[in-house]
């Protein structure tokens, strides 16, 4: 959080002092973590499409993103990217690219602090509502979710704090990313793969304007 | 590329001579080969790496449905085979095979002096992935050693040079603008790319904040804006780095490689590590290398009248210090002493970022592999106190993706349709800043390691200086400065300098300069101890400017094969 919290201080940089001290050459170790640990690597978004389908590569079996799990995430995400004029998030493929990232990617102790969270999803919702997530009404689920969401917007105002351990987080990148890089994503950004020319200065479709 | 198969595998070594070996097929290898077979001479180009074939290599058009990581790369595998590699950008999920194995090509460093050495073995070299910019140096960078006492004078200056941009420039197709700024002279353009709407604005505002003395221009990049020399125009789709089916950008691989093949006279062989350039001490000349078969790690050697290495500036440098004998027990042409001395790299990704209110009903159509150049005025316009020369920015404006949707408040419908439409525009820029030539940066052989070859390794040591360091505090606050000047809100300011060696533009180590007693090379890159050794990348730099310096090492390259060619024919070679 270091590079943050440096943004943080220099947030109102008009005509204030910038005397912040350069760091010594970046640690790799801490570069490496930037760059590989936490995010996606840069100008990845929007580059492509997909099935939503999964590549069959990711042993479903095997997956330590059960099915109890996986369910409570589809669940969640189709709350963040509902189904409208476009479709949702469990329509895109969301758990397979979840499971994908739970048992091949994620580092142990991020894999595991992603999965404790969302077991803390039903006993939660039974706790409150009196049955498991996927089970409550859709005004509780948004309930719950909403709770959830503000504790984020909580840590994230909170310059101490690093709301990128909070398995909530990850439950919303992981979203985004598997509904947007995903064919159905992909359609309803409009994606196109090539151009016949660069427009710096082009009106937005009635798509992008939302019309 | 179309090459005959007799050219790609087991070519084996043969009694008559090649009259040049190029060792490397990238930048400067690719303008090797190119100017010498179109001059007359057959030449060996020996590639350590695999041959890439466009048609099934290149993967810019690459679905992430067909990614399991959907772009996120394979960390895991990356971080076992690539922990080095992985850090640049452009070693993606699907473009990290154009990356070398860590494992297989280690190096050392000092413990506290992280350097990233980011290679490309393969037919193409990291001319596949380059980010395509190309500024020329001036006189003010071929005059700043002389003038400051650092490092030694240039033994060339810009009029000896310009001809050989001209030439290159020529043939590779740069888009660009000509501005008639001195410190980075125009060049032979194509028509140049649009800014986007804030960059024009932006543009505008620094050219009356800061009383003209800084311009921000688009950048002059290798990426063909109409159809040039049989390869065609751009069509905006993103990741060049993967390769480009249309030849639109300028790789060895795409241009120049395949001039040299059309000539016939061009023997091109992949998978060929060289270990060492042999030296015939009776001749008092080079006669060829040692290579070893990168497949079959079978050794044999192949003789030639002339040895160009252009294996990129480390890689050159390592194979010449790993070439001794009685004549030269610390490393092939190293009479002086400087051979791994001098190592530098850019400084980058120290700068700002802000948003701009405005131009909502706007935005950028297509993805545009270039971005803004902000010419440097440290040191020229404007004089600093605190550091030598000075630094360049690149950047771009354009309306923020669906990605911004991670760290934003909101979920549920509402949520969904604001990230399905562009977000604010953002504009964000870093400096590249020059880097001093110091003796303490340099290179030696481990002498312990080798890597997959049995080829002693690298051991790097290398740091910033608190000249760079100094450079970049300002580079930060006046990128900051720039965008407050141009309207843009919540500015934010990356002040942490990524490690040497990132930035790829890695040079020196075996530099051109007026004196045999403190350089490697002549005027012509041609070795002061060996008249038929030369040495044509990166390493042969003086200086390291701030422009991206791939552009320097094609005219360089160009002008150091017909100036062999040309000594040759007198006998002097």
């Amino acid at each position: 959080m270091k590079r943050r919290t440096a943004i943080g201080v220099l947030g109102g940089v008009a005509g204030g002092p910038l005397l912040v001290p350069l760091d010594e050459v970046g640690r790799m170790l801490v570069w490496r973590e930037r760059v590989l640990g936490s995010a996606g690597p840069p100008g990845t978004e929007g580059t492509g499409g997909g099935t939503g389908n999964g590549d069959g590569a990711i042993s479903q079996a095997a997956s330590l993103l059960t099915p109890e799990r996986a369910q409570v995430m589809e669940a969640l995400a189709e709350i963040i990217i509902p189904e409208t004029d476009t479709p949702g998030a469990s329509q895109a493929g969301v758990t397979e690219f979840v499971a994908a990232l739970v048992d091949g990617w994620l580092d142990d102790d991020d894999r595991d602090r992603f999965l404790a969270g969302l077991d803390t999803v039903d006993p939660a919702c039974r706790e409150r509502f009196g049955s498991r997530f996927v089970e409550c009404a859709p005004g509780e689920q948004a309930v719950f979710v909403r709770g959830l969401d503000q504790e984020l917007t909580r840590l994230r105002e909170d310059l101490a704090a690093d709301e990128s351990q909070h398995f909530f987080h990850d439950v919303k990148r992981f979203t985004l990313t598997a509904f947007f890089t995903s064919d159905v994503g992909l359609d309803a950004l409009g994606y196109r793969t090539t151009f016949r020319t660069f427009e710096g200065c082009a009106p937005l479709t009635p798509r992008e304007a939302g019309r | 590329m179309t090459i005959p198969r007799r050219h790609l595998f087991h070519i084996r070594p043969r009694r008559q001579d090649y009259d040049a070996i190029v060792v490397g097929s990238g930048m400067s290898g690719g303008w090797a080969a190119k100017e010498l077979t179109e001059l007359g001479a057959n030449v060996l180009v020996l590639e350590a790496g695999p041959m890439i074939v466009p048609e099934r290599d290149y993967a810019e058009h690459t679905l992430t449905s067909e990614m399991p990581y959907r772009g996120w790369n394979d960390r895991k595998a990356v971080a076992a085979e690539q922990p080095i590699q992985g850090q640049c950008y452009a070693c993606d999920e699907v473009g990290r095979k154009f990356f070398v194995n860590d494992i297989e090509n280690p190096y050392t460093t000092d413990p506290d002096k992280p350097f990233l050495w980011i290679r490309g073995r393969q037919v193409g070299g990291r001319s596949i992935m380059w980010a395509r910019q190309c500024y020329r140096l001036s006189d003010l960078d071929f005059e700043a050693n002389a003038r400051e006492g650092y490092g030694v004078d240039w033994p060339i200056r810009y009029a000896d040079l310009a001809p050989w941009y001209d030439h290159v420039e020529a043939f590779v197709g740069i888009s660009g603008r000509a501005e008639g700024l001195p410190q980075v002279p125009d060049g032979v353009f194509l028509p140049p790319m649009e800014m986007s709407c804030v960059e024009e604005h932006v543009a505008g505002a620094i050219d009356s904040a800061f009383g003209g003395t800084r311009r921000m221009t688009i950048g002059r990049t290798a990426v063909l804006t109409r159809d040039h020399k049989g390869r065609r125009a751009c069509h905006y789709c993103g990741p060049c780095h993967r390769g480009c089916r249309t030849r639109s950008y300028f790789s060895s691989l795409n241009a120049t490689l395949p001039a040299a093949e059309a000539t016939g006279r061009m023997t091109l062989r992949p998978n060929s590590v060289v270990a060492e350039v042999v030296w015939d001490p009776r001749a008092g000349r080079v006669s060829g290398v040692r290579v070893i078969d990168a497949e079959t790690h079978e050794e044999m050697e192949f003789r030639a009248r002339t040895v160009f290495l252009g294996a990129s500036a480390l890689e050159t440098t390592r194979i010449l210090l790993n070439s001794t004998s009685a004549d030269f027990p610390d490393g092939l042409a190293n009479s002086s002493g400087v051979l791994g001395k001098y190592l530098m790299d850019h400084t980058m990704d120290v700068g700002a970022r802000a948003t701009f209110p405005g131009w909502e009903d706007r935005t950028t159509r297509g993805r545009r592999p270039n971005g803004i150049y902000i010419a440097r005025f440290r040191n020229v316009t404007e004089p600093s106190p605190d550091f030598l020369r000075g630094y360049g920015y690149q950047g771009s404006a354009r309306r923020q993706g669906w990605g911004r949707g991670t760290s934003m408040p909101g979920f549920g419908e509402g949520f969904k349709s604001d990230l399905l439409r562009p977000g604010p525009w953002s504009f964000g820029i870093e400096g590249f800043g020059e880097c001093l030539p110091r003796e303490e940066n340099h290179v030696a052989l481990d002498p312990e390691q080798v890597d997959a070859w049995g080829i002693p390794t690298l051991r790097i040591s290398c740091a910033w200086s608190d000249n760079e360091r100094a450079m970049m505090r300002d580079a930060a606050l006046q990128a900051a400065e720039m965008l407050e000047a141009g309207g843009g809100r919540d500015i934010t300011i990356d002040t942490e300098m990524t490690p040497p060696g990132l930035t790829i533009h890695e040079m020196g180590t075996a530099r051109m300069g007026r004196d045999p007693a403190t350089s490697v090379l002549n005027a012509h890159n041609q070795a002061w101890d060996i008249p038929n050794l030369f040495i044509i990348d990166g390493a042969s730099m003086a200086s390291s400017g701030c422009q991206n310096p791939s552009l320097t090492y094609m005219a360089f390259a160009a002008r150091a094969s017909h100036y062999a060619v040309w000594a040759a024919r007198r006998g002097e070679v």
